[in-house]
């Protein structure tokens, strides 16, 4: 666990690296912000908070044990019969401005949410078919924007473009961009559907997708979320701090680099695109320990293939040109740190800011198995009691006639 | 070079990381009693699906307003030391009391026009009534507690 640790703060404080950079002077300008805070008191104007998300810095990591791979076409050359695979990630989820108007007749708040994602992933791809463990960075940023009416409807869009960087040739390979347009209505707080596209490479290659989503319970409760070919997944609250879903999900991405196999089916020195995709089964408990930090602990099993070929136009127009790998079923495990800054506004209540919420951490972030999670929309209060209710909670709200 | 960067930055890491899980933090309380809130007003005012989509928006919104005013009024009472003050703060300090009242009364009229939008009139003003007697469920708890 320990090693674990390490191994994500290693990747978290790359000096080197413009993502770090970025995401300090983003974390930073709450500072800014507050030293205006002060100078507004002593105007006695009151701030109020500007957004409704909080900014999000999290820390993922993903990987899969040695796996036995299996070639499609038995006849295809193979040296040994492993892969493994791990990723890690560092980024930053945060508004960048978020504004309020009221329609005609003053009974609706409509909002406009621009909102960006900065990612930097590790991928180590181990395996029999490469000479050496084969390292890539991929950094994005994206920008995501969420229009609410203040009713029912919502828009959401999300463009991320990133950047490949191959470590063993230290060679940059490649810019891809993936994109998500998406319709959510919220019928009610226990039923949403949604309808877009997304423009994706979970699936190992660059493909046009539709979304047809619908979720069935509400979102601060126990509710079924089926956002066809992305994600199935039943999630309940198990208590105030745990919460715990069953999903299912497709991962993956694609690669484009200086060939070196071994195995002869390809020129040497050629540029290879590996693409590689799992179908992922499994359960995650996520800790919310405040409103400042969470956790989460997912594992299960995947299953999938790996490909590769001279060129991404070869994977996608003759299959015979292309070998494929086929992974046996094994067990994966993710783990995740949220730790989220400042105030946002409050959404109690407000089920299509659920929605937002929600369609913020679904989509749009880099396009590769990074999921914020749902712990900014707030746990429902069946007690009708506040636990350890202190004066100081309380007495701005008080005035002497409320005694008697 | 390196390694004993990360030395540097894991130990400060760690010790962010566990102030960040053990925070009991304000923010946490405020999020449990507008929760406890929403359920109470829900129950009270009896509302329906559509009338909630449009209704809660527009209360937070009114909560937002109403705290960043008790901040603003809670700072500045903060930097106050009332046994030494001179004249002119404390000319100053009654100004801002009862600007902090007279701005408290205005939230109040204006958001209140636009809660009879969203609910009906009648469930507009018994949001009056069940807000003082969330105030009151609230007092009861704490004096329940001690």
């Amino acid at each position: 666990m320990i090693k674990l640790k390490l191994m994500l703060l290693k990747n978290c404080f790359n000096l080197k690296n413009p993502i770090y950079h970025m995401m300090l002077c983003i974390m930073l300008a709450p500072l800014v912000q507050a030293s205006s805070v002060n100078d507004s008191i002593k105007k006695n104007e009151a701030k109020t908070p500007k957004h409704y998300i909080k900014p999000c810095l999290y820390i993922t990591w993903y990987g899969i044990p040695d796996r036995k791979i299996v070639p499609r076409i038995d006849s295809l050359p193979m040296n040994g019969r492993y892969y493994q695979f791990t990723q890690r990630n560092i980024g930053l989820n945060a508004p960048l401005y978020t504004t309020t108007w009221l329609n005609s007749d003053s009974s609706k708040i409509k909002s406009f949410q621009l909102i960006t994602t900065i990612n930097s992933t590790k991928e180590r791809i181990e395996s029999s078919f490469l000479n050496e463990p084969r390292v890539f960075r991929r950094t994005s940023i994206a920008l995501k924007g969420i229009y609410s009416d203040g009713g029912k409807n919502s828009y959401f869009f999300a463009i991320a473009p990133f950047s490949s960087f191959d470590q063993y040739t230290s060679a940059r390979v490649g810019s891809r961009l993936a994109t998500v347009f998406i319709y959510n209505r919220t019928v009610n707080e226990k039923f949403s559907y949604r309808l877009g596209f997304m423009r994706t490479f979970v699936f190992g290659k660059k493909l046009a997708l539709p979304i047809i989503g619908i979720r069935y319970g509400r979102l601060d409760g126990v509710n079924f979320n089926l956002q066809l070919l992305r994600s199935m997944s039943l999630n309940m609250p198990i208590s105030k701090h745990f919460y715990f879903s069953l999903f299912t999900k497709p991962i993956g991405s694609a690669y484009s680099f200086k060939n070196d196999f071994n195995t002869g089916f390809l020129n040497k020195g050629t540029t290879v695109e590996l693409r590689r995709w799992e179908l992922l089964t499994g359960m995650t408990l996520t800790y919310r320990a405040n409103s400042n930090f969470s956790m989460f602990l997912s594992s299960g099993f995947s299953r999938g293939y790996v490909a590769f070929a001279e060129s991404a136009k070869k994977i996608a127009i003759k299959r015979d040109s292309y070998q494929e790998y086929k992974l046996s079923q094994g067990g994966f495990l993710n783990i995740g740190l949220n730790f989220y800054f400042g105030k946002s506004k409050q959404i109690n209540g407000n089920y299509s800011m659920y929605d937002a919420l929600d369609l913020n951490s679904t989509y749009g972030n880099d396009d590769n198995n990074i999921n914020l999670g749902n712990t900014q929309i707030p746990a429902q209060n069946k007690a009708m009691q506040v636990k350890n209710l202190q004066y100081n909670d309380v007495k701005d709200l008080m005035s002497e006639t409320d005694i008697y | 070079m390196k390694n004993s960067l990360y030395k540097y930055l894991i130990l400060p890491a760690l010790i962010l990381l566990n102030s960040f899980v053990s925070a009991q933090t304000k923010a946490d309380k405020k999020e449990q009693i507008a929760a406890f809130r929403v359920a109470f007003i829900t129950k009270e005012l009896n509302l329906n699906s559509k009338e909630a989509q449009l209704f809660w928006p527009v209360y937070n919104e009114y909560q937002d307003k109403l705290e960043g005013l008790r901040i603003s009024r809670r700072k500045q009472n903060k930097k106050l030391a009332l046994d030494v003050m001179t004249d002119q703060e404390a000319e100053q300090f009654i100004e801002s009391e009862t600007d902090f009242r007279v701005n408290e009364a205005n939230l109040q009229k204006q958001y209140y026009t636009r809660f009879k939008q969203s609910l009906t009139v009648k469930k507009a003003a018994l949001l009056i009534k069940a807000e003082e007697d969330f105030k009151r469920e609230l007092l009861k708890q704490l004096k329940d507690k001690n």
